[in-house]
């Protein structure tokens, strides 16, 4: 009897004690409750209090997340009955979604589309900001229901985003193909976890039990319920074969909501492809795990057919945001590149990659919002002859451009060597052949994306303007932040280190 | 063949018929009523394996409410004309063959598992409401918390997309 | 303290008692269609609409109102569910578990009171 009182004591602990690692979270849900409140009572009196919340709360939460590396040990803490972990990593990821985030939402103040719906603003921001809390869940989760649920959470919130302009046909377009294919990759997750959970009755994919339930089952059968399972998360990431719906949803969503689907869900999602391929790898004998070979197979031939089948669409699009979305395709090839090489410098790489990847996509949509704020079209015929009209913006967005494509001297440059590094670092220790054939699909793609990209600025700069109308000034907001995320594209390309030197884990 | 098993290859099988139904019913009502039945049979499936709640669970939420959903989704639907597109007959050739090797790979994959290394479930009360309120409010507490959050913004969302504005 | 161990088994006088209602309904429908007499004639087989003409079609597509109505019912629904873990074992959480469920129902008031505020549910 004594014995059960100091268990339950001890459970009891171990909640109470794990609410201080989640305070970026609970704020975060805390602003949810007072947007929420403000918007219902007090939103008539004073404008635009809800973006304001939005914004300032989001930067407390920022600075939350930064405090929480100095908060927890080395190794991570494991939080509510191995629920989640808090990891250095996870810490790193966060940072990112938060401040995709906060550029997000800066980004949709001056959105002419989200300023002009109907519907107002309010729900948008508090949507913003739950969607945040759900992917800082997604990075932390460790549990198969945990994993499930924030995954949900995200794309129920992502769904409803991606459909705010309603009225808008191709809005609503978006919203519910975005839905549709959502539900079914959400249900082949749901049964290829039920599977997991039948042969290892464990959900902690972290639990010793969950490696050998797998490991001592046949090993197709493991296959499949791991396969089915991964599914979910190559529809967060866009990976093939789930990468279908992204032209479409991208295209129609409000550009803010593009912008932050293009980056924070990714983000999210490499994180758990990682905890989970990690969770698959790890264990086992000392020889190594007995998934290792297929699941490095399997990651390195989607990361190829993943880049190839972006990166080739791309070059037949007229529109700029649906050549930005098979861009984003191509993208979640390189990142696999680097989760399939799995080693520590591996994960440093795709985190280094993420970052510069972010900035420079976001810091693109915000030119597309910022001309289509101007003359209201994202189709490449009108940027024509823009780039002398706008010539801060356009510079700003050929060095986006230079950095997706990934050359020097921006960041990009040196977001992809650090992959290709890992990958060939990857491919002398094991001798995976498909690894190296998966280095020379990167470099080639590379060279095809710079194709398409460089249609944009030789639409800016070398088109002369089918028409000479008087066009509205640019928005002042969107400047000063294009700006500024080109000069830290630049520095980091510049100088890698800086970053580099704090990513420790 | 105990009480038990027979019990359940009889569900089963009313399962699996009802939702080939579902799928081939020309009528959309009679899919939903399908739909249901398959729900209730799931349900007594659900009892069989001693999980009472998530059975009462499954009869009053699915076959419930969301089936009320179905129900208004389809009359939200003009049923006078008949648009639904056909698909030609390459896509439903393709349609079958992809299903037919998901199948075929499903099926392999669960029969050359070993029955005998499945988890054999602990205890056998456990998918009773008291045990699980047990489990929830101590092991899976931050889950549960977190689910009130993604309701509250499922219901924002809802009135969102729905309502109408007035101005 | 122990459970009683409740077995599927126990549920038989629940099914038995669910057969013999469904059997009910089946045998009397049967019977009255076949024991009952049968004159079809054109004005007896238009639906009924209270001595009135029929007119127009049935299937309108119906407003959005009744399914955002559905939804939000739904959505209740499922709250009141964890509810019943909870009830279960109230005595046993404690104080705890009154807190951990009031944080959860904090959640729903205020997505009732939204909905309130926001007007989903008025008709006009």
């Amino acid at each position: 009897m004594k014995n059960f009182v100091e268990i339950i004591q001890s459970s009891i602990n171990d909640t109470l004690g794990s609410w201080i690692y989640l305070l970026p979270e609970i704020s975060l849900a805390f602003i949810f409750i007072l947007m929420i409140i403000a918007d219902l009572f007090w939103a008539k009196r004073i404008k635009n209090l809800v973006a304001i919340i939005a914004v300032s709360g989001l930067f407390i939460v920022f600075l939350e997340v930064i405090d929480q590396f100095i908060l927890i040990p080395p190794q991570g803490v494991v939080l509510f009955s191995a629920m989640i972990k808090l990891s250095t990593a996870a810490i790193w990821y966060k940072v990112l979604i938060t401040i995709s985030g906060l550029l997000v939402l800066l980004f949709s103040l001056r959105d002419f589309q989200l300023r002009n719906t109907e519907k107002g603003g309010s729900e948008y921001y508090s949507l913003v900001l739950v969607v945040t809390l759900g992917l800082n869940f997604m990075v932390m989760a460790q549990n198969l229901l945990m994993i499930y649920l924030s995954i949900e959470f995200v794309s129920v919130c992502s769904y409803i985003l991606a459909a705010y302009l309603t009225g808008n046909k191709r809005s609503e377009e978006s919203g519910m193909k975005y839905a549709l294919f959502g539900a079914v990759a959400s249900a082949v997750m749901l049964y290829g976890m039920s599977l997991l959970y039948g042969f290892t009755g464990t959900l902690d994919i972290t639990n010793q039990a969950f490696y050998n339930g797998l490991a001592s089952i046949n090993l197709m059968s493991a296959s499949v319920a791991l396969l089915l399972t991964l599914a979910g998360l190559f529809f967060k990431i866009s990976a093939f074969p789930m990468q279908v719906w992204v032209p479409d949803v991208y295209e129609g969503a409000p550009t803010p909501i593009t912008a932050f689907l293009s980056v924070a869900p990714k983000v999210a999602g490499i994180a758990l492809l990682i905890t989970f391929i990690r969770a698959v790898n790890s264990g086992g004998s000392p020889s190594g795990s007995v998934f290792l070979a297929s699941t490095e197979n399997l990651l390195a031939a989607l990361a190829i057919i993943t880049m190839t089948i972006g990166n080739f669409s791309a070059l037949w699009q007229t529109n700029v945001k649906r050549l930005m979305a098979y861009s984003a395709i191509g993208h979640s090839g390189f990142i696999l590149m680097g989760v399939a090489a799995y080693s520590m410098t591996g994960q440093k790489a795709i985190l280094f990659f993420l970052f510069v990847y972010a900035l420079a996509n976001i810091g693109a949509f915000l030119v597309i919002g910022y001309f289509s704020n101007v003359f209201h079209s994202e189709e490449l015929e009108d940027y024509k002859g823009m780039g002398m009209k706008y010539p801060l913006v356009s510079v700003a967005m050929v060095i986006f451009l230079v950095s997706l494509t990934g050359l020097p001297p921006t960041a990009g440059f040196v977001g992809k060597f650090f992959i290709f590094s890992a990958a060939i670092e990857a491919y002398m220790l094991g001798g995976n052949v498909l690894l190296l054939i998966m280095v020379v699909f990167g470099v080639v793609n590379t060279v095809v994306s710079l194709f398409y990209y460089f249609k944009i600025p030789l639409n800016l700069y070398l088109r002369k303007a089918k028409t000479e109308i008087s066009l509205d000034k640019g928005n002042l907001l969107f400047s000063v932040i294009i700006i500024v995320l080109a000069l830290f594209t630049l520095f980091l390309g510049v100088f890698p280190n800086k970053l580099i030197g704090l990513i420790n884990f | 063949m105990t009480i038990t098993q027979s019990l359940f290859y009889f569900l089963a099988f009313v399962a699996i018929f009802s939702s080939l139904l579902v799928v081939t019913a020309k009528n959309p009502i009679h899919s939903v009523l399908y739909l249901i039945l398959t729900f209730f049979t799931l349900t007594g499936e659900y009892i069989l394996l001693n999980a009472q709640f998530i059975g009462i669970v499954n009869i009053i939420v699915y076959a419930g409410a969301i089936m009320v959903l179905f129900l208004f989704v389809i009359m939200l639907l003009n049923l006078n004309v008949e648009s639904e597109p056909q698909k030609t007959n390459l896509m439903k050739f393709i349609g079958i063959i992809t299903g037919g090797i998901g199948l075929v790979v499903l099926t392999a994959a669960l029969k050359s598992t070993d029955p005998s290394n499945t988890v054999v479930i602990q205890e056998v009360d456990m998918g009773l409401v008291k045990n699980l309120g047990q489990v929830l409010f101590k092991e899976f507490l931050l889950p549960f918390e977190i689910v009130s959050i993604l309701f509250l913004s499922a219901m924002v969302g809802a009135v969102l997309l729905a309502r109408k504005e007035t101005k | 303290m122990l459970l009683l161990e409740q077995l599927p088994v126990n549920y038989a006088p629940v099914a038995f008692q669910f057969f013999v209602a469904v059997g009910f309904v089946v045998v009397t429908m049967l019977a009255t269609h076949l024991i009952g007499p049968k004159r079809k004639t054109s004005d007896k087989l238009t639906p009924f609409e209270s001595g009135v003409e029929v007119q127009g079609n049935a299937r309108h597509p119906m407003s959005v109102k009744y399914f955002l109505v559905a939804i939000l019912f739904v959505l209740f629904d499922v709250e009141v569910i964890f509810m019943y873990p909870w009830a279960v074992n109230f005595r046993e959480l404690g104080i705890l578990g009154m807190l951990e469920m009031f944080t959860f129902m904090i959640f729903l008031l205020l997505g009732f009171i939204y909905i309130i505020k926001k007007g989903a549910l008025n008709w006009e």
